[in-house]
């Protein structure tokens, strides 16, 4: 009952941080405006709206995916990230921003594409390793992915155009939804959904992976194949909303822990509150972003400056619940 | 008699203290800071405050780095420029201005491998070309000068963002190729230009300034973005110099700020400059797009059709738009001044100055410059 409650509560937060989101922006919209005017009517619902939806679905797919990483690789600290499906996605996309200027699907396929090849080489590489246990193998390999990968897109700035492709380059790999609009939203939708989908389905199974493996595997089920599972349907949904949005930081790594505060450590909860919460968060910072100041501020330097002070917080009052 | 006497020493004392200071004012003004005739060592100060000794006259001149382009543009309005410019990039030298100017300019390209573009060029691959003088923006690195000067090659940093920094770098450069005669004419030319557009604007009130707002448009990145200059841009004061109020001052210091729609709607600009560096699309093709699109035209400059693409005589490589610190932001800001105050500017012949300023200031024929005028883009 008491868990209802606050389901409740953190849904009637994310309504009120919606419409509230919906009503704030750098062009004053009230309701005598939206009827008269046909400007406001179309920067509500042709540039708020889908932006707000744009960012409720990127806070889900990157909390989502932080709590199942976090829960297969029993390790609080993972996030998507740290496998190199980020970086590999930066570098995807880096390499069409410097080859197919103007073609936005090429950009976003290519970082999806990368972002995968990035994962399947952290897990070939981890069984090579021949040090520690299995996830610390994968956590091993995937930090040296993501290295490879920053390093390549550290190549690609050095080539880029300085007046032409830097910029835009610079503003992606700081993360941003300036400009995100209807298109977007539906270009990555289906890919995002069917990983958030999946993780929502498989969410009373992610349990048995914080279990020791072969207790895991007395209970019925192989605890390889689940995480690997687990692994495909959060990577595809990162990369997916991170072939948009650019490179989005820490919000991975605190929803889960807040969620954790809140409804404990059972991820049939945490899960679902880490949809809700991420919505929530992600829609309130996008909304500084593009409000605070006329010039946009990149999403991804907000979520870095609110995301780590809050991370410090959480773990520092680790102890009290 | 005696009075007589006294009158003719008056008068011989008077006129051998006139020839002596004659003879003073001439050394001070044509003494050690001018060339030596027939070459020798000369000092310059650069944009940069440092002391650069150079031999002259130089053979061989190289202009690289992050940003060349101004200093490009302005060093072919010397016509020594021709002779001993070396080791410019393809792009540059895909300019039609400067393949009318230097016609064996294809002959002097090298490879990028120098670090055209880059902060930091390759010190030993410039050294390779043997310059007498390398000249730097100022967005190239120090380190690379001193490396250079290290390897006995002389390097001068120059600035060109603003009229100031055209009086000090364009004297540097007469200086160093030798004509200081031109680089005279040259600057007179930018002071009166700018002089006519201030003379009609600087007193107008704010309440007669358009609102008006310059857009760099772009693609890349996979989303539409558009960007304001900030306060400190060049493109924001001369649109304050052309008589209009320009809107994104609010955004602070220098450089491309990412503005949303949202922003330019509460902006509500009365005037819109397009710019896009590219070919893809053009100026001119982003100025249809929005002049036709259900969004934009709630706004008060495309309810007035005073959305206009700013020219541009290189082909929209990036580096021949008006509105940017190459040597035509002189005309750029003429133009600006004639679309943001029509009435004022009624009397100015814009096709006239523009064929003008080639003419006078990049030597070239009458011929040449309606050349250069049938390949100019946007809304002249």
């Amino acid at each position: 009952m008491r868990l209802l409650v606050r389901f409740l509560a953190i849904t009637a937060a994310l309504l009120g941080i919606f419409c509230l989101s919906l009503f704030l922006g750098r062009y004053s919209v009230n309701f005598q405006e939206l009827l008269s005017s046909g400007l406001a009517s179309e920067i509500l619902f042709n540039i708020r709206l889908p932006r707000i939806l744009a960012a409720a679905l990127l806070g889900m797919a990157l909390a989502a995916a932080g709590a199942a990483l976090q829960s297969a690789f029993k390790n609080p600290l993972v996030e998507p990230s740290l496998l190199g499906v980020s970086q590999g996605s930066a570098f995807g996309a880096a390499l069409a921003i410097l080859f197919f200027v103007n073609s936005p699907v090429v950009i976003e396929a290519s970082s999806t594409a990368f972002g995968l090849l990035a994962l399947l080489i952290a897990y070939l590489l981890s069984s090579s390793l021949k040090y520690g246990g299995k996830i610390l193998r994968l956590v091993l390999a995937g930090i040296a992915v993501s290295a490879i990968f920053s390093g390549g897109v550290g190549i690609i700035k050095t080539m880029a155009d300085p007046l032409n492709q830097l910029p835009a380059l610079t503003f992606w790999l700081l993360g941003g939804l300036s400009g995100a609009g209807w298109g977007d939203l539906l270009y990555m939708l289906p890919l995002a959904l069917c990983g958030i989908v999946a993780l929502l389905l498989l969410r009373w199974r992610i349990n048995l992976l914080t279990l020791r493996d072969d207790v895991t595997f007395s209970l019925g089920t192989d605890p390889g194949k689940l995480r690997a599972l687990v692994v495909i349907f959060a990577v595809l949904a990162v990369a997916a909303v991170t072939s948009v949005a650019g490179v989005i930081a820490w919000v991975g790594l605190i929803v889960p822990h807040i969620a954790r505060k809140i409804f404990g450590a059972d991820n049939s909860r945490i899960i679902p509150a880490s949809l809700i919460l991420g919505a929530g968060l992600m829609i309130a910072f996008d909304t500084v972003a593009r409000t605070l100041t006329a010039g946009e501020i990149p999403l991804g330097v907000v979520t870095s400056l609110c995301g780590a002070p809050v991370f410090l917080l959480l773990l520092s009052r680790g102890g009290e619940s | 008699m005696k009075a007589s006497k006294a009158k003719t020493a008056g008068i011989s004392v008077v006129a051998v203290a006139l020839i002596l200071a004659l003879a003073l004012f001439v050394l001070f003004f044509t003494g050690q800071n001018n060339p030596p005739l027939f070459g020798g060592p000369v000092s310059v100060v650069d944009a940069l405050g440092r002391t650069v000794e150079i031999n002259l006259p130089v053979n061989r001149v190289i202009i690289t780095g992050k940003s060349a382009f101004p200093v490009t543009s302005v060093a072919y309005m010397f016509p020594e420029a021709a002779s001993v410019l070396y080791g410019l990039d393809q792009r540059t030298a895909s300019v039609p201005l400067f393949r009318l100017v230097d016609p064996n300019i294809e002959a002097k390209t090298v490879s990028d491998d120098i670090g055209a573009g880059s902060d930091s060029p390759n010190v030993e691959e410039l050294a390779k070309l043997k310059p007498d003088v390398v000249l730097f923006k100022t967005s190239v690195k120090l380190q690379v000068a001193e490396s250079l000067e290290a390897l006995g090659i002389k390097a001068v940093y120059v600035d060109l963002e603003n009229l100031d920094s055209y009086r000090r770098d364009v004297k540097l450069m007469g200086r160093i190729f030798g004509n200081e005669a031109k680089a005279n004419s040259i600057l007179s030319y930018y002071e009166e230009k700018y002089g006519y557009v201030l003379a009609k604007t600087s007193s107008l009130p704010q309440s007669q300034r358009p609102r008006t707002l310059l857009l760099f448009y772009s693609t890349k990145g996979g989303t539409i973005s558009f960007n304001a200059p900030g306060a400190g841009w060049l493109q924001t004061s001369m649109i304050d110099a052309a008589g209009g109020y320009p809107l994104s001052k609010e955004l602070g210091g220098t450089g491309w700020n990412t503005v949303s729609f949202e922003q330019i709607a509460a902006w509500n600009p009365e005037i819109i400059f397009l710019v896009t560096y590219s070919q893809n699309p053009t100026p001119s093709q982003v100025r249809d797009n929005i002049l036709s699109d259900p969004m934009w035209r709630n706004l008060a400059a495309v309810k007035e059709g005073r959305v206009y693409a700013v020219p541009d005589d290189a082909h929209l490589i990036a580096i021949g738009s008006w509105d940017a610190p190459n040597s035509r932001w002189i005309l750029g800001q003429l133009w600006m001044a004639k679309k943001i105050q029509p009435g004022l500017f009624a009397d100015l012949d814009l096709v006239k100055e523009v064929k003008q300023f080639y003419m006078e200031i990049y030597g070239l024929s009458a011929a040449q410059a309606d050349e250069i005028l049938q390949q100019i883009t946007g809304d002249l």
